[in-house]
């Protein structure tokens, strides 16, 4: 189901005036939500194109099942690990890692083949053709079944944190379910881990007035963004240029991209933040996914303030594992690329070919470079040394892939050379931290990282990836064609970006201190006018959110 | 149990992947927690209120009429709530969805299997050609082609069973490889063909099959910028004057075969060349120039291969349409045709065929043609034009132009397309014909992509009327998958309608011809198992 529907606000409030006057029933209170959670999940307005079948809400229950036997399994042997035979303890650690193993492969299995198959098909096809095989690739179209990116890391964290001894497994199998299938995140998130949520089903739900109004605060926010930056700046401006690019000016395509950049922020953080709202309205407390993440001053800050949650989880349940940054410098250094391409991989949309294994790789070796700017020599030649040897090498191999791997004439893939090479000496020349100058210079350049890597992210295929970044470096004479956006739309182009770079207290203090001060008639009637403006700026039918494709 | 560390405070920039580890202590789910079973006062006071006033607003755009605008749901316009359960399930229209769907996805294989298809290589026909049998033993018995396994789209509709059976005879020859046995078609249409993709995938899968006989029609001088056939290099000077139909620039109703006339009193010149890199249509061996015989008529001079020119007299006694066939040898030529003087010459086009056997599909389009400018021909010249061609099957695919008439101009339509038919069908009603419908033609609602609404009553209108003529019919928005195609089709992977929502892209339109080829070969199994 979509949050921004009429649909959802039929099924909310029934589930909220129930679930309020069950609150003191544990059991009904539980069952209560897990029913709206599955008819949640199943019964999803009309969207083109149409929602996956409801019966998709089959591989839920699996996921769930499965990993709540493999949790209680895993724990039954828990105390035998420490055994003083030697036999048993190995037997017991064997048969923890078999379970651990199920949990793993059952869960990433179907991720891996609802999302992925398509991609390892074509790779390997790519591969074989490169070699010279001759190699009819099977035609494999799966449906992606909305959400599984979540709820697979979400319950995966559960069997995985027994695993590690950090926490008990849950002895009711509703409480687990709900767990699994919680309504407000199960499609897009936040993730939430077990070790969050699963505590909060054995307390009474805390309402009371603030957490009420932080929730519809919450929900008032969500919406505006989603509808006013996200989908409108969509429907008028993005999809048009990413779908045809060849007909936008270099100057187009770039605004294009500031524009998907205010747009992807504007539907994933609009949708945590009704997610959010949702859960604070039923007394529970989710944790944040974005903590404005254009004002990161490098790349690491960047993925610690975008998409929280996925990027810490696979911190903390793979790169730590890995060994984090305790190791060698090499295996610090894979460890990272490792993470940082997964991460980048996680977004990778059916169809859209290299695209995402480009994306994750320059956010990857972005990531080396951060983690070697902070921890390097700084003082001496050695700063000289850095820029002055690696610049012109790291321009040539710019240069070399922008002209092998996206087929650019000569001259614009040495555009690129020099642009990477001179980006990259220029933070390598700038002081870690400093005044407000040194400051803006970090943001600005780490945003306008994440505004060009956009290109893989919302490209739908690799052909229109290079036909894009084709068309900014044809460095047109002509900017902006008169007529192609409406004032509204500059001016909504504008907010957004601007919205990014402003204090959060000017939203989290000043705007949440007037909205708590409106009367709930007015709120009603504000509700009511952000609906009807919804109903109007989308025809009545909002796009899906973008990380729903993921 | 392990020990929990406070975590220390940690700088604003930290990345990601910066800090250490930060171990929590186990956590133990037990129980249900205390509940002193109330809330704080005042808990709900706000949001009920809003929610109370909120369900007024909404139930008030209910009960009053003016206000209906503002109502969040409408019943029958809207899909039915929680739709993925109560209107996919329960209310069955799920698979009008999933067939819908299942058309997009059979087109989008299509589109992929087309795109690797490799027109560059040329079919080597293995049979003999042979000399036609006496009429009373008939042709040898059909060979099935691997073609007949291909599920078939979209069926043809057809008004009697052998509505089609003069086409499907002569195609019968051609399958036979008699020699000489040639099957035209000729086909007419607005922008949906103008750049000859629709009609050279038609043209390029029937050749496959049953032999090329070359290109067949070709316009004097470009119609408008975008005009082209496929594997054919086309120029054209400037100096050459132009008439189109849709233009309505004469009076005698003398529009060629095309649709097009060009004149000259000296110095125009055009110049067609065989394009080496396709499959088809390297090779001519008859150059044949359609003209208007006249008093002080002057002259062409025509080149082929940069040699001699030989000069066409095109002054006359009398006015009339006229002809000058060359023939040349089986291979690829270059043919310049010039205005030379003498008086003005008056061209409507030019055939580069071969001797077959084989099929030729002519590709004649109109760019921003409404149908009923067809009817601007004069009826005997157009007549005379159509004999002279003697094609087995006329196709008609316009309606892209026509969704702009009100729905209530919709019987006068009606007629104006019977009229059309009538008109190209001439003197000799048996000769096959097949409209085609429009394809389907997207507004924006938003960000919606729906159908335009007058799509639905102009496929009927033609489907009526083509029927009602002897016609068969291809419903092409059908073929795409019914109403609200053009947004699925835009949408699809690779994009087979481009952005203005109104005209097929490269890939879309080989799709379409090849649907559309692959209903005809359906009919052609069938009239070939019925006549044994």
């Amino acid at each position: 189901m979509l949050f921004p529907t009429f649909d959802f606000l039929v099924f909310v409030v029934p589930v909220l005036l129930a679930f309020w006057a069950l609150g003191h029933r544990p059991l009904a209170r539980v069952l209560l939500l897990l029913i709206a959670s599955y008819f949640f999940y199943m019964a999803g307005p009309k969207t083109d194109p149409p929602p996956t079948p409801w019966y998709f809400a089959g591989l839920l229950v699996f996921s769930t099942v499965l990993d709540f036997v493999c949790g209680h399994q895993i724990d039954r042997r828990a105390h035998q690990i420490d055994s003083p035979d030697v036999r048993e303890a190995a037997r017991a650690r064997r048969i923890r890692n078999v379970f651990l193993g199920a949990s793993l492969v059952g869960n990433l299995g179907l991720l891996g083949y609802f999302k992925y198959v398509d991609f390892f098909v074509a790779t390997f096809t790519d591969i074989a053709h490169a070699a010279g095989f001759s190699f009819v690739a099977p035609h494999i179209e799966t449906i992606l079944p909305i959400g599984i990116s979540f709820y697979t890391f979400q319950s995966l964290s559960y069997t995985i944190d027994v695993w590690r001894g950090r926490l008990r497994p849950e002895p009711s199998f509703a409480k687990f379910a709900l767990f699994v299938t919680f309504f407000p995140q199960l499609v897009a998130g936040p993730i939430v881990r077990a070790s969050e949520l699963l505590p909060q089903l054995h307390h009474r739900p805390r309402l009371d007035p603030v957490m009420m109004e932080e929730g519809l605060f919450r929900i008032f926010k969500g919406l505006v963004k989603k509808v006013v930056l996200g989908d409108w700046i969509a429907a008028y401006f993005t999809d048009a240029v990413f779908a045809n690019p060849q007909a936008y000016t270099s100057m187009e395509i770039l605004l294009a991209l500031y524009a998907f950049t205010v747009q992807l922020y504007a539907d994933f953080s609009g949708y945590s933040d009704i997610a959010i709202g949702t859960a604070r309205l039923l007394g529970f407390q989710i944790p944040e996914n974005f903590d404005r993440p254009y004002q990161a001053k490098n790349l690491g800050e960047f993925w610690r303030r975008w998409h929280m949650t996925l990027s810490t989880w696979l911190r903390d349940y793979l790169f730590f594992p890995l060994g984090g940054s305790r190791g060698s410098t090499a295996r610090t250094y894979f460890n990272l690329w490792l993470t940082m391409f997964l991460v980048g991989m996680w977004h990778y949309t059916p169809g859209t070919s290299w695209n995402f294994v480009i994306y994750s790789n320059i956010h990857g070796l972005a990531m080396l470079f951060s983690r070697w700017n902070r921890t390097r020599r700084r003082e001496g030649p050695a700063r000289i040394l850095a820029i002055g040897l690696i610049m012109p090498g790291l321009a040539v191999g710019i240069a070399w892939a922008a002209q092998v791997i996206l087929d650019l004439p000569e001259a614009s893939a040495l555009v690129c050379g020099v642009f990477g090479g001179v980006m990259f000496g220029l933070v390598t020349w700038l002081p870690l931290s400093g005044g407000p100058i040194n400051t803006f210079v970090h943001v600005f350049i780490t945003y306008h990282f994440t505004v060009l890597s956009r290109v893989f992210f919302r490209a739908p295929d690799f052909p229109t990836a290079k036909s894009m970044v084709a068309g900014l470096l044809r460095f047109d004479t002509q900017l902006v064609r008169p007529g192609l956006l409406t004032e509204w739309l500059w001016l909504a182009l504008a907010l957004g970006t601007f919205y990014h770079f402003t204090p959060k207290r000017w939203i989290d203090q000043w705007v949440w201190g007037w909205f708590r001060r409106i009367p709930g008639p007015v709120l009603g009637v504000l509700m009511g006018l952000l609906g009807l403006a919804l109903m109007k700026l989308m025809a009545g039918a909002p796009r899906t959110f973008i990380y729903f494709n993921f | 149990m392990v020990a929990a560390s406070p975590p220390s405070p940690a700088p604003t920039d930290l990345g990601l992947l910066d800090g250490d580890e930060v171990v929590s202590p186990e956590i133990v789910l037990d129980g249900d927690g205390f509940d002193t079973g109330s809330y704080p006062p005042g808990t709900f006071r706000k949001i009920v209120s809003g929610m109370i006033t909120l369900a007024i607003l909404i139930a008030a755009t209910y009960l009053v009429p003016q206000w209906h605008w503002a109502r969040p749901w409408v019943t029958g316009k809207d899909p039915a709530l929680f739709w993925n359960i109560i209107g996919r399930e329960l209310l069955g229209e799920g698979q009008a969805t999933d067939a819908a769907e299942l058309k997009v996805e059979q087109a989008e294989r299509l589109a992929v299997a087309l795109a690797n298809d490799d027109d560059e290589v040329p079919v080597v026909e293995a049979r003999p050609v042979i000399e036609p049998p006496p009429v009373a033993e008939g042709p040898p018995p059909y060979e099935p082609h691997p073609d007949d396994d291909e599920p078939v789209p979209q069926s043809l509709e057809l008004p009697s069973p052998t509505a089609l059976d003069p086409f499907y005879a002569a195609l019968t020859r051609t399958d036979a490889r008699y020699a000489g046995a040639v099957t035209r078609v000729t086909q007419w249409g607005d922008s949906a063909i103008a750049n000859d993709n629709v009609s050279s995938a038609m043209r390029f899968a029937m050749q496959r099959r049953f032999g090329d006989a070359g290109h067949g029609f070709h316009l004097p001088s470009k119609p408008f910028a975008s005009y082209r056939h496929r594997g054919i290099k086309f120029t054209d000077g400037e100096d050459w004057q132009r008439c189109f139909i849709i233009g309505k620039c004469r009076r005698d109703g003398h529009y060629g075969l095309g649709g097009t006339v060009a004149w000259s009193a000296g110095g125009a010149q055009s110049r067609w060349r065989s394009e080496k890199k396709l499959a088809f249509g390297r090779k001519v061996s008859r150059f044949e120039v359609w003209y208007h015989a006249r008093p002080k008529g002057g002259r062409l001079r025509l080149r082929v291969d940069r040699g001699e020119p030989q000069i066409i007299e095109t002054a006359a006694e009398t006015a009339a349409d006229a002809w000058h066939t060359v023939t040349l040898t089986d291979e690829a030529h270059d043919i310049e045709l010039r205005a030379a003087g003498g008086g003005r010459v008056q061209l409507y086009g030019v055939v580069l065929e071969r001797e077959g056997p084989g099929v030729v599909w002519d590709g004649m389009a109109q760019q921003g043609a409404f149908t009923s400018r067809m009817l601007y021909f004069d009826p005997d010249h157009l007549r005379g034009q159509i004999d002279h061609r003697d094609p087995a099957l006329l196709v008609f695919m316009f309606g892209g132009n026509d969704l702009m008439i009100s729905a209530s101009k919709v019987p006068r339509y009606e007629r104006d397309f019977a009229a059309v038919l009538q008109s190209f069908r001439g003197a000799d009603p048996a000769r096959a014909c097949l409209v085609m419908a429009p394809v389907d033609h997207g507004q924006r609602e938003g960000h919606r992509i729906i159908s335009r609404p007058m799509v639905a009553r102009i496929v009927e209108a033609q489907r009526k009327v083509a029927l009602a003529e002897g016609c068969a019919f291809f419903d092409t928005v059908a073929a795409m998958g019914g109403e609200g195609s053009a947004g699925r089709w835009r949408k699809s992977k690779p994009a087979l309608l481009s952005g203005d929502l109104a005209h097929l892209t490269f890939a879309g339109q080989k799709v379409i011809g090849q649907m559309a080829y692959l209903a005809l070969m359906e009919g052609y199994v069938a009239y070939r198992k019925r006549e044994g």
